[in-house]
């Protein structure tokens, strides 16, 4: 349904230009729910934002690639095709839910808005339809609350308003940017089981982009692994787990407190991500990873098939010379 | 005025269902602000005193009484009478109500045209932005006073042409043509800042999230900007309105008593003043009394305006 081949993005700063997304391509199917990981600044939600032309620009600019959204090119569409598409058939849930919603407008002003601009049902319409997705949300008493204000909610409720709003158009994607990373952790979970339940009924497929593991092991059916702009590793969600093929992709497993023993340091990756302005000749992963030879520095590694569905960017690993699961 | 009943557990939880309203909050708080409510109360007064004050057995402002002149403050003159005659209480009313109107439509047409203009330039931002800037810089270095005197040398004529306005006049003082270039001039002055100060709040604003998912749900620009962006500059428009008010009625003292604004036989506060500054030491009631209502309605919106702005500081709100 939707296909992105080659996607670039870079920014054009005073301090150079900044490959936020270099050549990243993945598909979705319909009702599938997609990955991406990665740490801050691995281009994982500025991939989401260029999808839906929300990339500043200047100083962003799209520099290749298509996505395809039914053979709508999303990256060359016009603004006024875009508009139909926001909103329409690709949503987004943002961050951080305290800021993503207009704090002087009522919760009922803003969460009819796509039905006015999309489906053209009159207020009456709308606010009725709002209630009801309130409800679908598990916001009690959504008849009341519908006419609150957004500083009188909860960050939780606040996230379950912004579902409410996202979905409300029943759109065939919804972009998830780190839906639960500003909120409480008992919160967090409550907010997965609703996407996901949402996802079931009306049949939507969702990209997640998160940093958090155990969140991707919980909801998606595939992950990409981004690191520096490309997609390093991209296989079925189990696979991940227990057989990665990339050096990366290990190391952030190995980082995740909850798997480690007690009383030993944490693990953490050596290093930190390459400065993007410069264009790095072989893997950029090759400065913090413990399996790097000469080579490595050279050659820029491409992702290739390691098993069935199963792509990783490692050269070592496609020549045989490393496995990581033995 | 304290109300105990509201921290009751009743009433906190029927205010949450029915939602607060930022306005109502503001309003909360500005109760509390005596300063500001005795500001209030007075501009209100002097409103109603300026419009519905005539009609309760006044003198007609432009009536000489030959045989009654420069007369101090007395039972048949209650703040005196000038030189023609002429009741200065009535004058004073009549006068109040030019500079009233005077100062809310000029006020008005300046909010119109700075705040659609700097939301534009703020929100489209990069080059447009610059360019619609350096206008306004451009603007702001011509001096005022020419441009209303360009504006009423060049207008004043045809705008006496013209029928309707002959018509209207007779109704109503506002479409004195006079009257009308003021608001004109002024507002185009004013405005200036009124966009610089919008266009400074939308650039921090449009950079919330909130402006992206707005973005994402499919809104257009022109509805982003003027249902989401500028509802949230409100308190910036309102505070600075109340500002703007005084500073027009200054103005528009200021052109009067220079014989641009207001001509004979109408009177507004300026041009009052002005006749009473050349009398103030025979007649100083002349002066006393219309500089006396001017500076109580200036200082009263100062003050609520600066009232205004701590209530609406989204700081001193509850969460």
């Amino acid at each position: 349904m939707l296909q992105v081949e080659d996607l670039k993005t870079y920014f054009h700063t005073r301090d150079g230009i900044v490959r936020a997304v270099d050549g990243v391509s993945f598909s979705l199917e319909k009702g599938q729910t997609i990955g991406i990981v990665g740490e801050s600044g691995s281009g994982k939600s500025v991939t989401c934002y260029s999808l839906l032309g929300l990339i500043p620009m200047p100083p962003g600019k799209i520099e290749g690639g298509t996505a395809k959204l039914d053979g709508l090119d999303l990256l060359q569409a016009s603004e006024k095709e875009l508009r139909k598409v926001r909103g329409k058939r690709i949503s987004m849930i943002f961050q951080d839910p305290m800021t993503s919603l207009n704090p002087y407008l009522r919760i009922s002003t803003q969460l009819i808005e796509p039905l006015l601009i999309h489906e053209g049902l009159d207020k009456k319409a709308a606010m009725a339809r709002a209630i009801e997705s309130l409800e679908e949300v598990g916001i009690p008493d959504a008849s009341l609350r519908i006419r609150s204000y957004p500083h009188e909610f909860s960050g939780g409720m606040r996230q379950r308003v912004m579902i409410a709003m996202a979905l409300i158009t029943k759109p065939e994607i919804l972009i998830a940017d780190e839906p639960t990373t500003a909120l409480d952790v008992t919160v967090q979970k409550e907010v997965l089981d609703l996407i996901k339940d949402r996802q079931r009924t009306l049949g939507t497929a969702v990209i997640f982009i998160t940093h958090d593991l155990a969140v991707v092991s919980n909801v998606c059916d595939h992950v990409h692994v981004m690191y520096a702009g490309k997609v390093v590793e991209s296989a079925p969600t189990n696979r991940l787990f227990t057989h990665a093929e990339h050096p990366y992709t290990k190391a952030l497993q190995r980082s995740i407190p909850a798997l480690q023993k007690k009383g030993e340091p944490l693990y953490t990756i050596e290093g930190l991500p390459p400065d993007l302005t410069k264009p790095v000749a072989g893997c950029s992963f090759a400065d913090r990873c413990d399996f790097a030879e000469a080579s490595c520095r050279e050659t820029a590694p491409v992702l290739k098939e390691a098993a069935a569905g199963h792509e990783t960017a490692c050269l070592r690993r496609q020549s045989g010379e490393i496995d990581l699961n033995s | 005025m304290p109300n105990p009943a509201m921290d009751t557990p009743t009433t906190r939880l029927e205010e949450i269902e029915q939602g607060t309203s930022l306005g109502k909050d503001a309003w909360l708080r500005l109760k509390k602000n005596k300063l500001a409510m005795a500001s209030l109360f007075i501009f209100v007064f002097i409103v109603l005193l300026c419009f519905i004050g005539p009609f309760f057995g006044v003198q007609h402002p432009t009536t000489t009484h030959l045989d009654a002149k420069s007369q101090p403050p007395s039972k048949d003159f209650l703040l005196g009478s000038e030189h023609l005659g002429r009741d200065i209480l009535s004058r004073i009313l009549y006068g109040g109500q030019v500079s009233l109107i005077v100062g809310f439509i000029a006020t008005f047409v300046s909010l119109i045209i700075g705040v659609s203009y700097g939301a534009v330039a703020g929100y489209i931002g990069g080059r447009t932005d610059v360019i619609m800037m350096r206008i306004v810089d451009v603007l702001y270095a011509l001096p005022f006073m020419l441009i209303v005197i360009i504006l009423t040398a060049s207008f004043s004529e045809a705008l006496q042409d013209i029928e309707f306005l002959h018509a209207m006049k007779e109704k109503s003082i506002v479409f004195e043509p006079d009257l009308l270039l003021l608001f004109f001039a002024i507002g185009f002055v004013e405005w200036l800042t009124m966009a610089r100060i919008v266009r400074s709040q939308i650039i921090t604003l449009k950079k919330q999230e909130f402006v992206d998912a707005a973005v994402s749900l499919g809104l257009s620009h022109k509805r982003i900007i003027f249902r989401h962006l500028i509802p949230n500059v409100f308190g910036s428009i309102i505070v600075y309105t109340t500002l703007t008010v005084p500073s027009v009625m200054r103005l528009e003292a200021v052109l009067s008593f220079l014989g641009l604004g207001v001509k004979p036989p109408n009177s507004s506060w300026g041009s009052l003043i002005k006749e009473g500054a050349d009398r103030m030491y025979s007649d100083p009631w002349l002066l006393v009394f219309p500089a006396l209502f001017f500076s109580l309605t200036i200082f009263s919106l100062n003050f609520l305006g600066d009232g205004l702005r701590d209530a609406l500081d989204p700081k001193t709100s509850k969460d």
